[in-house]
């Protein structure tokens, strides 16, 4: 015999006499809706205790005063939403936005040569070295002291976190150390 | 009518003005009563036109099963006052929202479930102080089966601040409130099926809790 469902058990027990050939038939099912029929009557029994009929002035008194500090509800149409406003001025914000990036992607951009493809044309080059050029700003640059140049701005100054700042807080001895990783690296890039 | 302003209001009148003094108005009792016998949309639509008076006949009809539903999910007294009375300012605030496509009960249930459930996630449920508890005529009633009656009631509302959310307030509202299967699905913004299947389940628990 196929049982009665949850629906049709809680339809029984709420009164309903659709299946009560099975429930007359059926004492699994039967035992099952007299069960929650005394669960539901043994919870209706508990009542709310009532409060003191002065309660109920003194109540709708305090409902009336929190109410008069309110502003007075406006009528549905064409009320400010702060919802609404916000959505809109996000919108406005994404097409402005967007339209700038359009405008600027749309520009003519100049080419770059990259530097890997520059290294690999390398023929009409000349080294470093041999440069005059850099040699004189070698020989000017190599009497300055670090310190002065800052003084000058004639260097970038340290953002929050770059290396610039990261190498200004090391010490002499991690300095030097980072110096001769940087001397090997570059030894290792020319033995290609 | 001349009023003696020698008090300290004087001081700040200046000569060339002209004060005019009137009385704040009143509501009449005719005016109240006429109020009273409005249909709850035109209590609505009179709210909305600036009669607060028109609010307090709304707070009047249905203070009590407000109260009652707060007192269901906190279980004591205090809480359920304060609770209902947030729910009637929420009410105010939120009245230009209510579309009367459902009855006035049934947002008002609406903002009560909603505010105790908010409470209930926020704070333990209490049960009632034995001292905060009715006094009893001894007169007229058995002690001793009124303390069992009082214990077992303690053991109900227990039970039910243990059952799942949804469900603690399925059978509230049924059970206590006696509302259709449908108007809790309005109440609660789920399906009639969601609500059968959530007071099944509800008994079935209280069935082990009990």
């Amino acid at each position: 015999m196929t049982h009665l469902s949850n629906d049709e058990l809680l339809a029984a027990v709420e009164g309903g006499a659709d299946n009560a050939f099975h429930l007359e038939a059926c004492g699994a099912c039967r035992a099952r809706v007299n069960e929650l029929r005394q669960v539901m009557q043994v919870a209706a029994a508990v009542g709310v205790p009532e409060p003191s009929p002065l309660f109920w002035n003194h109540f709708s008194d305090r409902v009336r005063d929190a109410v008069a500090a309110e502003p007075m509800p406006q009528p549905a149409g064409w009320r400010f939403n702060y919802g609404w406003a916000g959505s809109v001025a996000g919108a406005l914000a994404i097409i402005v936005i967007g339209v700038a990036v359009t405008m600027r992607s749309a520009q003519p951009v100049h080419p770059v040569v990259p530097a890997v493809a520059v290294a690999m044309t390398g023929e009409n080059l000349s080294p470093l070295d041999d440069d005059a050029t850099w040699a004189l700003i070698g020989d000017l640059t190599s009497q300055i002291d670090f310190d002065d140049a800052s003084e000058a701005g004639l260097t970038t100054k340290p953002g929050s976190g770059s290396a610039e700042q990261a190498l200004a807080q090391m010490s002499q001895e991690e300095q030097r150390q980072v110096v001769e990783l940087l001397q090997l690296e570059l030894q290792k890039s020319k033995s290609l | 009518m001349a009023l003696d302003l020698t008090g300290s209001l004087a001081q700040y009148i200046r000569p060339e003005w002209t004060v005019t003094v009137a009385r704040r108005e009143q509501m009449t009792a005719v005016e109240r009563a006429a109020l009273a016998e409005l249909d709850e949309p035109a209590l609505v639509a009179a709210c909305l036109a600036g009669q607060r008076e028109a609010f307090d006949i709304v707070v009047e009809r249905h203070r009590r099963t407000v109260y009652q539903v707060c007192y269901r999910f906190m279980g004591n007294h205090e809480d359920a006052s304060d609770l209902a009375q947030d729910v009637f300012i929420r009410a105010f605030r939120g009245l230009h929202r209510f579309r009367g496509q459902s009855a006035l009960s049934t947002w008002l249930y609406r903002i009560a479930v909603n505010v105790c459930l908010n409470r209930v996630s926020a704070k333990k449920p209490q049960t009632e102080p034995i001292d905060a508890r009715p006094h009893l005529d001894h007169r007229a009633i058995d002690p001793a089966s009124e303390l069992m009656r009082g214990e077992r009631a303690a053991e109900v509302r227990a039970a039910i601040s243990h059952l799942p959310k949804k469900q603690r307030a399925t059978v509230i509202l049924r059970v206590y409130h006696e509302l259709s299967h449908e108007e809790i699905a309005k109440v609660l913004g789920s399906s009639v099926g969601a609500v059968k299947a959530n007071f099944f389940h509800a008994l079935a628990n209280l069935k082990k809790l009990l």
